[in-house]
Parts: structure tokens; sequence; C-alpha cells
């Protein structure tokens, strides 16, 4: 009797392991990179940005977190190397030059957020720390999904602002011109992960160049 | 001497008469065989049609069982069970317009299939190999399991099924034996699903039980 269960116990391992082949997923492989280019952004007019030497960090309630991550100095630094190596130059409020387009860096992992595949939520900024929502479809030949791993997750963005905000229903917003999303199980060695998810995002964006 | 030859003629006759009978007896026997026949196959599959959108990869994961009852020489009926994998791993570009999302895609496609079987058994044979048409139609559930990134999509569906196959089956012994086999397993699209097709190619054993 022992024997017939060992029989079926083994039968039922053997056949669920076939059912789900590689159903181990490691971290890096649940990485993705999304970007998106305003269709009026014209990036060969820009040439000068700022970068902010924080990453932004916001609570569901859209407060500011302060506090400084592991990664956060990392991140700002290759993104800062990718947009000089694409032709951009970085200035600060010391220099004399006025920055075209402002680049800032946030880290929504530890907020609820909805990222469908083929819903993309796309922010503009209303005010320098506050997000408001504004419809953006992409359209992926991907399922709707069902669920999501269950997991801590990191969710860094980039986005390229303009430097000189415009008023939308009486509101100060500053339209973002490029936007960059990776997203991914959080784990504790996230630095190879997050070098070659930003060097990505720039791959991905071949249109990001400077005006020489 | 030739009363002795045409004794010999009547008594060969004679001996071989009951013989004669017996043959008869036997050929009468064999054109309403009711063997009951049992088969286990691996096969491989090929994607075919809206499925090669998803998966690409040729399976090799794939196993089917088949219980079935000759009506005559001719003609056979039972039913299979059918479980077939598909699994596709890749690293995915998608662009739509100024949009481009990149990540590594999982796709699993677990179909399961449950038949009844009509077989028809061709009359030239050749060493005793027997050729056969058959066709299989019944339910099938598939399941399509896809993971990007840390998302997951999963639908379950049942489709009605209907599978064409050609094959040849090879005797070893008097019940045993091995087969061949290429199917177009088809299962139709429903509300919410696409159209699963694949060309299946198998190999197997069968064991027949004498009625």
């Amino acid at each position: 009797m022992t024997f017939i269960r060992n029989i079926i116990i083994s039968f039922i391992i053997v056949f669920l392991a076939g059912c789900y082949p590689e159903s181990n997923i490691l971290p890096e492989e649940s990485d993705t990179v999304y970007t998106n280019a305003h269709p009026d952004a014209n990036f060969h007019n820009y040439k000068y940005y700022q970068l902010a030497d924080s990453v932004l960090r916001i609570n569901d309630y859209g407060e500011t977190i302060v506090i400084r991550g592991t990664y956060d100095q990392l991140v700002i630094d290759r993104v800062a190397e990718n947009l000089n190596a694409n032709g951009f130059v970085r200035v600060t409020d010391k220099d004399t030059i006025t920055a075209d387009v402002d680049v800032f860096i946030s880290d929504l992992s530890s907020i609820t957020i909805t990222q469908f595949w083929n819903y993309i939520p796309y922010w503009y900024y209303t005010g320098l720390n506050s997000y408001n929502s504004e419809t953006a479809y992409a359209y992926f030949p991907l399922g709707f999904p069902t669920s999501q791993l269950i997991a801590l997750r990191s969710n860094i963005i980039v986005d390229m602002v303009d430097h000189e905000a415009v008023i939308i229903d009486n509101q100060t917003t500053y339209p973002v011109y490029w936007r960059a999303v990776t997203t991914g199980v959080y784990n504790n060695n996230m630095y190879s992960r997050l070098v070659r998810n930003i060097d990505q995002m720039f791959f991905q964006s071949p249109y990001l160049k400077a005006s020489k | 001497m030739k009363r002795y030859t045409i004794m010999i003629g009547i008594i060969l006759f004679l001996l071989n008469g009951p013989k004669a009978q017996n043959d008869s007896i036997i050929s009468l026997k064999k054109s309403i065989n009711k063997d009951i026949s049992l088969d286990l196959s691996w096969s491989t599959a090929v994607p075919m049609g809206d499925m090669t959108e998803q998966v690409k990869i040729t399976s090799g994961r794939g196993v089917q069982f088949g219980l079935s009852q000759n009506i005559n020489d001719r003609f056979s009926y039972g039913g299979s069970f059918a479980w077939q994998m598909f699994f596709n791993k890749s690293y995915e570009m998608y662009i739509n317009n100024a949009s481009v999302l990149t990540g590594w895609k999982r796709d699993y496609i677990n179909a399961f299939m449950l038949l009844g079987t009509g077989k028809y058994y061709f009359s030239t044979s050749v060493n005793k190999i027997k050729a056969y048409l058959s066709i299989e139609m019944g339910a099938s559930i598939i399941e399509n399991y896809q993971i990007f990134g840390i998302n997951e999509y999963k639908e379950l569906e049942w489709h009605f099924a209907l599978n064409p196959s050609v094959g040849l089956e090879i005797p070893a012994s008097k019940n045993l034996g091995f087969y061949l086999y290429i199917k177009y397993p088809n299962s139709f699209s429903n509300n919410s699903s696409f159209h699963y097709s694949w060309i299946n190619s198998g190999i197997g054993v069968y064991l027949k039980i004498p009625d």
C-alpha cells in the first residue's frame, strides 16, 4: 500500500514539474523596463539638464517620505552617466546656463501602484512633489493580468520634464517629455540589476539624443 | 499403382477436410474480431496557427492513453486522454508608437483532452503492419499561463476538440506492438480564447487483449 502511495505521489510530482518547467523565477527575471516619449517632445532641442540630487519617495497619500535608500546614489549617477553619454550636459543652480529640462528620479516601491501591461499610468507633475494621473494607453499584445507575483518590489521611475512650467486648468504643470519605469521583485542584490535596467531605459530610447 | 495414387489422394482429401473447416472458423472469428486494445504513447508537438504568436518552440512533453475495441477487422471505437504541454521563455520587446516595454516572458500552455475515438484500418498490410485513419472528437481544457515581469495572466477554458490522424500499427508479437502516428489536434476558439492547434507526431506501444 505504501509502495503504491509513493508511486502515486512520485507521479504527481513528476507531472506537476512537467506542467511548469523552470517555474523558479529569479528576481532579475521579473524585471521589466518601460519607456515612453511624449509625442510633442523634440529632444534635439534640449541640451542642458538639471538632475535632482535625491530620489523622491511618496506614500499612498502622496506625501513625501524623506529617507535615503541604499541604491539612490547609484541610480542618480547611472542616469547622469547615460544622459551625458547621449550628449546632454548637467547644470546646477550655480551655473549661469539655464537648464532646458529637469530630470527627476522617483522610487515608488513602497506605494500601492496599479501598473498593467496595457495601461501604464502616465503622470504629469503639478508642483514638484506631487503627481496627477493622466490617462495614457500603450497597447501591447499581452493579456490583461489576472494577478501579480506576491513579493516586495522595486519600482524606479525616471522623468524628464520641461524646465519651464505651463499652466493647465489653472494648475502649474511640468509636462513629462520622457518617462522610464523599471519594476521587479526586490532583493538584497539590486546593484547589477539597477545598472542593467537603467542602461536598458536609454538603449530602448534611441531618440534621446541632445542637440549638438 | 494407379489405385494406390487414388487412395492416397482420398486420404489426403479427408485429412485436409477438418483443417479447411478449422481455417474457415478462424477466418470467421477474425472477421468479427472484438479485441480490446490499450495504448500509451509519447508525443511531440509543433504549434500551428494562432498559437505560433505565443509559442514557437516544439514541445516534447506529451502523453496519450487510449482504450479501444474492435467492431471488426476494419473499425474500432474507444476513448483517449491526452496531455500536451508547451513552454516558451524569451526576452521580449513590445513597441507601440513611442512606448516600449521589455522583459522576460514565460508562456505555459497545458492542454488536456478527453476524446472519443473512431479508427479505420486499411485492408492492405505488409508484414502485418496496418495503416489506419482515425478521428477523435471531444473536449479539451487548456490552461494558458503567462508571466511577464511581476504580472501573471491565467486563462482556463474548455474547447470543442477535433483531432484527425493517420498512423501505423506494427505488431511485435501476437498481443503486443508499436504504433506511430501523426495527428492534427484542434481546440476550437470560444468566446474568450483563440483556436489552439498543433501537429503531433508520436510513438507508442499497444496491448491487445483478445476477446
